[in-house]
């Protein structure tokens, strides 16, 4: 049953990328409406990248845990010339834990890129069923034996050793790669908590876990479930350590949550709160990610001013910077409304953004909505714009801009209007009266369909008409209406 | 036979020597009911031998039942058949007498012994009108069924004709206008607004009449384009509160989905109070028609221009071919009026670029007629093939503006005593007293109780 339970772990992360896949083909039947979104691509999971730049062991060293094996997977399985050593990493930090069921698929893909790859020289490691076998059995011990303390735990009815009984089990099944479980064991501690700490450790736990099976809305739950804890206790105000650490957790944890479910402003928010000085969440994120992450979905959506006072000016969020000299250029070069070289820095930068596992879906959304702000912010000031020296600024040909801005005058972001003879953009000045008096004609149709709809609906109701299933009939009333149609 | 005649008759004579009393109509109806003796004569027979001695209009009653009931023994006994092929085939009766005693009969009857019939008239009613589709006679029908139409209407109580109600007949003029193509006795019928159902003891009200008048309004306006009242129109038949999906509602999703394309561009979504039923059952049996709108709205044309070749069969079908040509040209028209948005000028070259049209002269042809038509405005310049798009240049200074907007005032506040009239309707209802009543002393307000 747990073999069962652990492929999960690797089937969870493929059945992760399918659904954001699903979700952008959804967003694209759904956009009737004019979004921002309508000229974003769908995201490609299959998508490739060749040439990388990343130092492995450096961005290795920043992970901890689980986490350091999914973030190699995923790097492995986009970045085909990293493939084998990063696979072959993996299958080191796998063997220092009891997950046998992802050395085996870690290692079947190793085989598998060995093959494939043309150079001769790759010596990949055989595979060691010794130690599976050894691992395995070790597990099931270690399992028995932590089942047996928690049942000795229970029959003497100790609160805090029964938590802990179910606590370590639950670190146990983390070890062993079965997330459910793992999630179902600490979620049963929450019976036997006595203490606020108790219940900010099972929180984070739950949070942990939920992040790494990527149940966002369970994370977000329990998140503020944290919250509320903390303000009940009052803490979180004081300036301890360790509860600060808690709150950078959680934060961090809550704006990983909000960028997969696409709200952007509320992912920048949640971030920008993180404080460096007490970062210690390296078993999901890195501060460099807080700083990525928080910056690009806050360059996408927040307004010039919220940009300046939360981002700019922010302390607690320079430091991050610091850490990501690239992205902090970007966001200042987009303060200092440069954006032919902000545009530049982020194209230079895509290759490393698409490689990240959490970022890497909202790069193109996020990358257009920038784009679009900047442009939207160019214009801003002028009456007329000469398209020439704009697509300048911008880095691209006045047709590709034409392109972009009638996008965005149809999305009704910006009022305006081009001269195509003269290559000049021109605001738009709303004749205010017309426009009411259209505006009211508009409305009192309006008011007069609705009015008619009312009266049509209450007469349903007073005489009692409606559809209903016909006794010992089809569903669907046959009826003669298709033998005549309108021409 | 005979003494079937002379009891007829003397139904009518007790009553009509006492002369200080009008005629008991109810009692005559329901005396005929109990007297079974001519269900046993042929149809024929009937048609021939008795028909003829009841005139009306002294006799109305008499011979509507009469007729229902030649009608009942020669239409087509199976089942799974629709109204229309119900009718073709009728078998031992002369087809030109009954349709001229039925023409007789509905024209002349009176309106006063109708109203304890009408269920009886109405069903003469659809008979005569499907009778009339099949022989490809419609527009024979229109002013007899027209004229059907407001003696149903007939109300004894304010002894007047109420056109506002709308009776079981209504769609039955629309579809013989849509049938004759023929729609000034339609539109005059659809601008009275409909402010009652004839729903009594004698006439019921099944919900496919209320249907199929609105499916048919939508044709209607559909028709002579007048799109937005055909959406208005197909609203009102996905909006009746249902807990099944009927084939009219579906076929009026199909409609409702392309004018709405047609007319504005993208499908508009259905209000908040229609049926959960509705919402989520009709989507997944119109499918074929939301792919075509989605390449609609993404501006693929090849898609578009394949599914309508893929699917021609089924839009064939549903009768739907006219409005899917409506909408090849609309996806061209839409493009242009959306780049007066974004532009003041463009060349004639990029116009096709921008739009996929096939050649300058297609894109100069197409603005010229969209010009004309009032749906862009626009100027060309040959000279450099440079197209200048102008704003609106209505001014809203003119009279007849002020005209216009005098006639919706006076609309809206027409429609305003209607509610109004409704509400007064609903609080001096003896139902609704009652419960005031009951509630006076409780503390409960008659507001908290419509909130519950």
């Amino acid at each position: 049953m747990h073999g069962e339970l652990m492929n999960n772990v690797i089937v969870s992360i493929d059945d992760a990328e399918m659904d954001t896949e699903n979700e952008n083909n959804l967003s694209i039947n759904i956009s009737n409406q004019p979004s921002a979104s309508s000229m974003v691509q769908a995201y490609n999971p299959n998508f490739e990248i060749n040439n990388s730049s990343i130092d492995l062991d450096m961005y290795v060293s920043g992970y901890s845990g689980l986490m350091r094996i999914f973030r190699l997977i995923f790097l492995a399985e986009h970045c085909p010339t990293l493939r084998i050593d990063t696979l072959k990493l993996a299958l080191n930090y796998v063997m220092e834990t009891h997950n046998t069921q992802l050395y085996s698929s870690v290692h079947k893909q190793l085989t598998d890129a060995a093959n494939k790859s043309t150079c001769q020289s790759v010596s990949i490691p055989s595979y060691d069923s010794n130690w599976v076998d050894t691992t395995n059995k070790k597990g099931a011990m270690k399992l028995e034996k932590l089942d047996t303390d928690l049942k000795s735990a229970k029959s003497l009815a100790f609160k805090d050793c029964i938590r802990r009984g179910q606590e370590d089990l639950a670190d146990h099944f983390l070890d062993m790669g079965d997330l459910t479980n793992a999630l179902k064991c600490y979620c049963r501690s929450r019976d036997y908590c006595s203490n606020n700490k108790n219940i900010t450790n099972l929180c984070l736990n739950v949070i942990k876990v939920s992040v790494l099976m990527q149940n966002w809305s369970n994370v977000l739950s329990y998140v503020s479930k944290v919250e509320t804890t903390m303000e009940a206790a009052g803490l979180g105000t004081e300036t301890n350590k360790e509860e600060m650490s808690l709150l950078c957790k959680v934060k961090c944890a809550a704006g990983l949550a909000e960028l997969n479910s696409k709200r952007y402003k509320s992912a920048a928010k949640c971030f920008l709160a993180a404080h460096i000085d007490n970062f210690n969440y390296y078993e999901i994120m890195t501060p460099n990610n807080v700083a990525t992450y928080g910056a690009l979905c806050a360059l996408a959506t927040y307004d010039r001013r919220e940009l300046q006072t939360h981002v700019i000016q922010s302390s607690s969020f320079k430091s991050f910077l610091e850490l990501e000299p690239q992205i902090r250029e970007i966001l200042f070069k987009f303060n200092e409304s440069k954006y032919a070289i902000c545009l530049k820095l982020m194209d230079q930068m895509k290759d490393y953004l698409m490689l990240d596992m959490y970022i890497s879906p909202h790069v193109d959304t996020l990358y257009a909505w920038i784009r679009q702000r900047a442009l939207r912010q160019y214009f801003s000031p002028y009456k007329s714009a000469d398209l020439r020296r704009m697509s300048a600024a911008f880095n691209t040909s006045t047709g590709a801009l034409e392109e972009e801005l009638i996008q965005l005058i149809l999305d009704g972001q910006i009022q305006a209007r081009i001269d195509s003879q003269n290559k000049i953009l021109y605001a738009k000045d709303v004749d205010q009266r017309s426009f009411t008096f259209e505006r009211s004609l508009q409305m009192g149709k309006e008011y007069q369909k609705r009015t008619k709809s009312v009266i049509l609906r209450s007469l349903l109701l007073k005489y009692n008409i409606s559809v209903r299933q016909a006794p010992n009939q089809q569903q669907v009333q046959s009826s003669d209406q298709q033998s005549i149609g309108c021409k | 036979m005979e003494s079937l005649v002379s009891t007829v008759r003397s139904f009518y004579q007790t009553h009509q020597a006492e002369t200080s009393k009008p005629l008991n109509y109810q009692e005559i109806i329901s005396n005929f009911n109990a007297n079974t003796t001519f269900q046993n004569e042929t149809a024929d027979n009937l048609l021939n031998n008795l028909v003829p001695l009841f005139p009306v209009p002294e006799f109305t009653l008499a011979t509507i039942t009469i007729l229902n009931n030649i009608i009942g023994k020669v239409q087509s006994k199976v089942r799974n058949l629709n109204e229309i092929e119900a009718v073709s085939n009728l078998t031992g009766i002369n087809e030109q007498k009954l349709m001229s005693e039925l023409e007789n009969c509905l024209k002349n009857s009176d309106h006063k012994q109708i109203e304890y019939s009408g269920d009886m008239f109405a069903d003469l009613c659809h008979f005569y009108t499907n009778k009339l589709i099949h022989l490809n006679q419609a527009k024979k029908g229109l002013l007899t069924i027209n004229e059907s139409i407001r003696k149903l209407q007939y109300d004894s109580h304010n002894a007047k004709f109420n056109t506002n109600q709308m009776t079981t007949v209504h769609s039955d003029l629309l579809k013989l206008s849509l049938s004759s193509k023929n729609f000034t006795l339609a539109l005059k019928l659809m601008s009275n607004e409909i402010l009652d159902i004839k729903k009594t003891s004698c006439s019921t009200f099944d919900a496919k009449y209320y249907l199929s008048y609105f499916y048919y309004c939508g044709c209607v306006s559909a028709s002579l384009k007048h799109f937005e009242d055909s959406l208005f129109y197909f609203e009102q038949v996905l909006n009746v509160p249902a807990n099944a999906l009927s084939q009219i509602m579906i076929d009026s999703y199909k409609k409702y989905v392309l004018i709405s394309l047609i007319y504005k561009g993208k499908v508009l979504a259905l209000p908040k109070y229609t049926s959960r039923k509705v919402v989520n059952q009709i989507k997944p049996m119109c499918s074929v028609y939301h792919e075509l709108a989605s390449a609609f709205i993404d501006y693929e044309l090849d898609k578009l221009n394949s599914l309508c070749q893929k699917y021609e069969e089924m839009f064939e079908r549903d009768r739907n071919n006219g409005l899917i040509k409506q909408l090849q040209n609309a996806f061209y028209k839409l493009n242009i009026q959306k780049l007066t948005k974004t532009f003041i000028t463009l060349s004639l070259s990029d116009i096709v670029a921008k739009t996929r049209l096939n050649s300058t002269s297609h894109a100069e042809t197409l603005i010229l007629n969209m010009i004309r038509d009032g749906e862009v405005f626009a100027t060309i310049n040959q000279k450099d093939g440079m197209v200048s798009f102008h704003d609106n240049p209505e001014k809203y200074d003119n009279p007849s503006l002020t005209n216009q907007l005098t006639g919706e005032i006076f609309g809206c506040i027409d429609m305003e005593n209607n509610i109004k009239q409704m509400e007064n309707e609903i609080s001096t209802h003896p139902h609704y007293i009652q419960k005031c009543q009951a509630n006076a002393g409780t503390g409960i307000d008659e507001i908290d109780q419509l909130l519950q």
